[in-house]
């Protein structure tokens, strides 16, 4: 856009911060915001999953080491963070595509606490197969 | 019986006055809206106060404002909704458009983006197509507060915005003799139905129950077919890209 159909308000700093701000928004809103806040997440995970896999350089003792270290419940709770922070915003990600297709746009809540009820139900079997062992 | 409601109110002129938040304690029925209590400051307290308003029935828009950091039309916000005896009410401009003064913002981008995409003002007593089709877009006052409540307008200042974007849909839609490839081009630029986040934040305060989000999803799988058929040379984004 140029000319005059600009919108010529500067951005500052606290604005493109805002967008984090769901208070007294809708749901739509608060979708938006976690699906962000995931996003960065999983992207500082996979960091961390590089640094993790690269002590296979360090050979296989010092693997099975840290996988020991894995087992152990503190890590086991991170697990299940992990999995509700991916479930959330995969099935997030498939509303977001379903609706970018203009289907169901007018059900979107629904779909949202469908996709959410369905993602608590594999969230708890996959607590529990984790913490079985 | 009035309540004692402190309003915090968003003071600027221009940027020549660092902003900042004036209190003002008015006494106010729970029934009265608003805008009165806006009117009541300026009356009794400070005639500096800069604010817009006109209809005072929810038509002309004018009067859109953010209410505890909600977009309202303060005209038809009742005190009883959005406060209590003895609580704070915190009343700003608009976000995403320049500040003129106070409450007051400057609305022309969106009207110039409106224009852009053919400003289609379609009443709603001659819709066409089946009733269960008909989009309330049509009821659209202009009174930005989509373009307000929109998180990735607070992102992006080059974004189209909800109310542009969903006068290009019903432009496309139904043309009524508008040339739309301009509109076709505009619609598919990275600034436009692709920025959108999916947040329908502007369909939530939207004071006609219209739903820009709603519009601008329809905008994109039009777009997605489009692109499709252009795969094999058909469409109108392939007859654009050949001239």
């Amino acid at each position: 856009m140029t000319g005059n159909g600009q919108h010529n308000t500067a951005l500052r700093w606290g604005d493109s911060v805002r967008w984090f701000d769901a208070r007294r928004r809708g749901l739509g809103m608060w979708a938006f915001a976690l699906n962000r806040i995931t996003g960065v997440l999983l992207m500082i995970y996979l960091l961390v999953h590089f640094v993790n896999i690269s002590v296979l350089y360090l050979g296989e003792t010092a693997w099975n080491q840290l996988m020991d270290l894995f087992r152990m419940p503190p890590f086991l709770i991170f697990d299940v963070a992990l999995v509700l922070v991916l479930l959330y915003h995969g099935l997030n990600g498939i509303r977001l595509v379903i609706l970018a297709l203009d289907i169901g746009v007018a059900q979107q809540k629904r779909i949202f606490w469908g996709l959410m009820a369905f993602g608590t139900v594999v969230a708890v079997f996959t607590a529990f197969g984790l913490f079985r062992g | 019986m009035a309540w004692q409601v402190q309003f915090r109110v968003f003071r600027s002129s221009r940027g020549e006055v660092p902003a900042h938040f004036d209190p003002f304690t008015v006494e106010i029925k729970p029934d009265e809206t608003v805008l009165d209590g806006i009117e009541r400051i300026w009356a009794f307290q400070d005639r500096t106060l800069t604010f817009r308003h006109a209809c005072h029935h929810a038509s002309c828009g004018s009067c859109a404002m953010r209410v505890n950091g909600v977009e309202k039309l303060s005209c038809v916000t009742y005190i009883q909704d959005v406060t209590s005896d003895g609580g704070t009410l915190v009343v700003e401009p608009l976000r995403n458009f320049p500040i003129v003064s106070d409450l007051v913002v400057d609305v022309s981008p969106m009207f110039h983006r409106m224009h852009e995409v053919g400003m289609p003002i379609i009443r709603s007593a001659e819709p066409l197509g089946k009733p269960e089709n008909f989009n309330c877009f049509e009821n659209c006052i202009e009174c930005g507060m989509c373009v307000s409540a929109c998180p990735v307008m607070l992102t992006s200042n080059q974004y189209l915005g909800p109310a542009a974007l969903a006068a290009a849909q019903r432009t496309i839609a139904e043309p009524r003799g508008v040339d739309v490839r301009s509109i076709w081009q505009l619609a598919d630029d990275e600034n436009s139905v692709w920025r959108c986040h999916t947040a329908f934040e502007c369909g939530e305060v939207c004071p006609s129950n219209g739903d820009p989000a709603g519009a601008i999803m329809a905008l994109r799988r039009r777009l997605i077919l489009e692109r499709i058929k252009s795969l094999f040379g058909r469409g109108i984004l392939a007859r654009q890209r050949g001239g």
